[in-house]
């Protein structure tokens, strides 16, 4: 093995279970997250050599991943035609404390179109600043704010009124 | 009290970190990487254009073919654009899976998941989901109408042509009043209705065409400008161009046609209106759609009895793709149905249809084909992309 490869199975070793559960949170899907991560994986193979800033190589595969899966996206109608023998994935089980709230806001951030969805997950669930957010997704930080803003009142709306869920108005 | 914030937050999380990660072989990646790698070199290899392709068999799993058609077998040699297209009739077109973003049939509005929604208005021109029900144009009648999500008209008003949607789907923004020579009133705001604002466009005959975050983009003709019309009123001009045919959200793009100053030739561009750069120009070409994800723009010609497609790079201006469709074939739409393919409304002396082509050149249809009125079209391409 090459110095290379070495140095890119020691990273990702130590980051592909993190990645994988960013693919998810894209996605919805285990096995379409598995082929996300992987062809990402592939793309940061190819320019290893470039990445010169070991610390901003995490920020480059988000980079890919999100415009990755948006290609996916689109390509959708033709993984349908592909059917598969796999016995479909067993979800993970349900906390024993949850109210329902963490299940309808998951619901509810499936509905989101792909891009405001990226934008939660980079914000929410890998807790970017909305500098880091705009950079990863090559958008400005205003629309980084005003698609948070939409999402988070699309998520409000769709999520139901009887839920004490503490994200209505008439909480606050 | 937990915020909106953190409760997301958790939710995530709880979605996520004890969920199995099964591990990426090192083999696998490498493999993927080097498929990718190949496919790279044949994508930027020497191909000036492809001689159009009728498919002799579908390029997608289910297309299927009409009976009695004799398809064109494929031509392999790659040629310029403007030599020799071939001459194909639209109903020898092999027939394909129907459009995957929403498009017009006829009365029917229909949605990229395929739901119709037959909608009481005759020769619907242009239709676009807003407040839980539709803003419908049709051809001929310089009106639009509201209907509810029962279908009953809200309201009727004078306007010209323009729905836009943002490329999320998230907001759309209609023009009204604008049928006479004064400038009209721009309606812009969430797809779903609420909080919607207006402003006065800033001279008379521009529709709006696209969005940059909450920012309208409006173009126009007749030498007026194209600018952009902020959330609270403010308006740009967009003085290095003519015209704006497609808007980039992703990247704060535009692309059109470039303001001539003295040469009449056609050249589009693409331009950051907000630091008022052109990134790069296309002489000869009309700059048309970005691509879903941004990276890629698309370039119209007439070359010798035939339209040219090219396929820039959005950044750099590089031409990636480039091919020649049919003679005889006219385009009056043309739009990405994903990163891949593009969807055209179609007409063929007294036939129409949509037709999707790859990169490359090759197409099939993905609708019937149906009699072509020049006073009403039967299909069009549908301004919100999502269902």
């Amino acid at each position: 093995m090459t110095d290379r490869d070495a140095d890119f199975t020691a990273y990702l070793q130590a980051r592909q279970g993190r990645l994988l559960r960013t693919a998810y949170l894209l996605t919805g899907d285990q096995a379409e997250a598995e082929d996300l991560l992987q062809t990402s994986l592939a793309k940061l193979y190819l320019a290893w050599d470039r990445v010169n800033d070991r610390e901003s190589v995490d920020a480059y595969v988000r980079r890919i991943m999100v415009n990755e899966h948006n290609s996916l996206w689109r390509r959708a109608w033709r993984r349908r035609e592909h059917p598969t023998d796999q016995v479909p994935e067993s979800p993970a089980p349900p906390p024993a404390y949850d109210d329902g709230t963490d299940a309808a806001l998951w619901a509810a951030v499936q509905t989101l179109p792909r891009k405001a969805r990226a934008v939660l997950v980079l914000r929410y669930y890998e807790e970017l600043t909305e500098a880091e957010t705009a950079e990863t997704l090559g958008i400005a930080v205003g629309t980084v704010k005003s698609q948070t803003s939409r999402a988070l009142a699309t998520l409000r709306e769709r999520v139901a009124d009887d839920q004490t869920i503490g994200l209505g108005e008439e909480e606050r | 009290m937990t915020s909106p914030e953190e409760l997301l937050t958790d939710a995530l999380h709880e979605r996520v970190d004890r969920r199995h990660v099964p591990s990426t072989p090192m083999g696998d990646v490498v493999t993927r990487a080097r498929r990718l790698q190949r496919r790279r070199r044949v994508r930027n290899g020497v191909v000036a254009a492809a001689v159009v392709a009728v498919l002799a068999t579908p390029f997608v799993l289910d297309a299927t073919h009409r009976p009695g058609t004799s398809p064109v077998p494929t031509d392999p040699a790659p040629t310029a654009p403007s030599t020799a297209p071939l001459r194909v009739r639209l109903a020898d077109v092999a027939l394909g899976r129907p459009p995957a973003i929403a498009w017009i049939d006829g009365s029917d509005y229909v949605a990229a998941d395929g739901t119709r929604t037959t909608l009481p208005v005759d020769r619907i021109g242009s239709a676009t989901p807003y407040r839980g029900g539709f803003l419908v144009s049709a051809y001929g009648d310089y009106h639009l109408t509201l209907l509810d999500s029962s279908l009953r008209a809200v309201w009727r008003r004078c306007a010209t042509a323009g729905l836009a949607v943002s490329q999320d789907g998230l907001r759309t923004a209609y023009p009204t009043g604008n049928c006479g020579l004064a400038a009209g009133t721009l309606h812009h705001g969430p797809t779903d209705g609420t909080d919607e604002q207006t402003a006065r466009f800033p001279s008379a005959g521009q529709i709006p065409v696209g969005f940059l975050g909450e920012t309208v983009v409006v173009s126009g003709y007749g030498g007026v400008s194209p600018a952009l019309v902020d959330a609270d009123g403010t308006t740009t001009t967009i003085d290095r161009l003519r015209r704006v045919s497609g808007v980039d959200d992703s990247h704060g793009l535009v692309s059109g046609q470039l303001a001539s100053g003295g040469d009449v030739r056609v050249t589009g561009a693409v331009v950051d209106p907000r630091a008022g750069v052109v990134k790069w120009r296309a002489p000869g070409w009309t700059l048309r759609a970005f691509s879903p994800d941004g990276s890629m723009v698309i370039g119209m010609r007439l070359d010798d009895g035939g339209s040219g497609v090219a396929i820039f790079d959005a950044e750099t201006g590089e031409q990636l793709h480039a091919f020649a469709l049919p003679r005889r074939f006219g385009f009056t739409q043309v739009a990405w149905e994903d990163d891949e393919h593009l969807l055209m409304t179609t007409t063929q002396i007294h036939a129409q249809a949509i037709l999707r082509t790859t990169l490359d050149g090759a197409i099939q249809r993905a609708t019937e084909v149906a009699p072509y009125n020049p006073e009403s079209q039967r299909f069009g391409l549908a301004p919100n992309r999502f269902p």
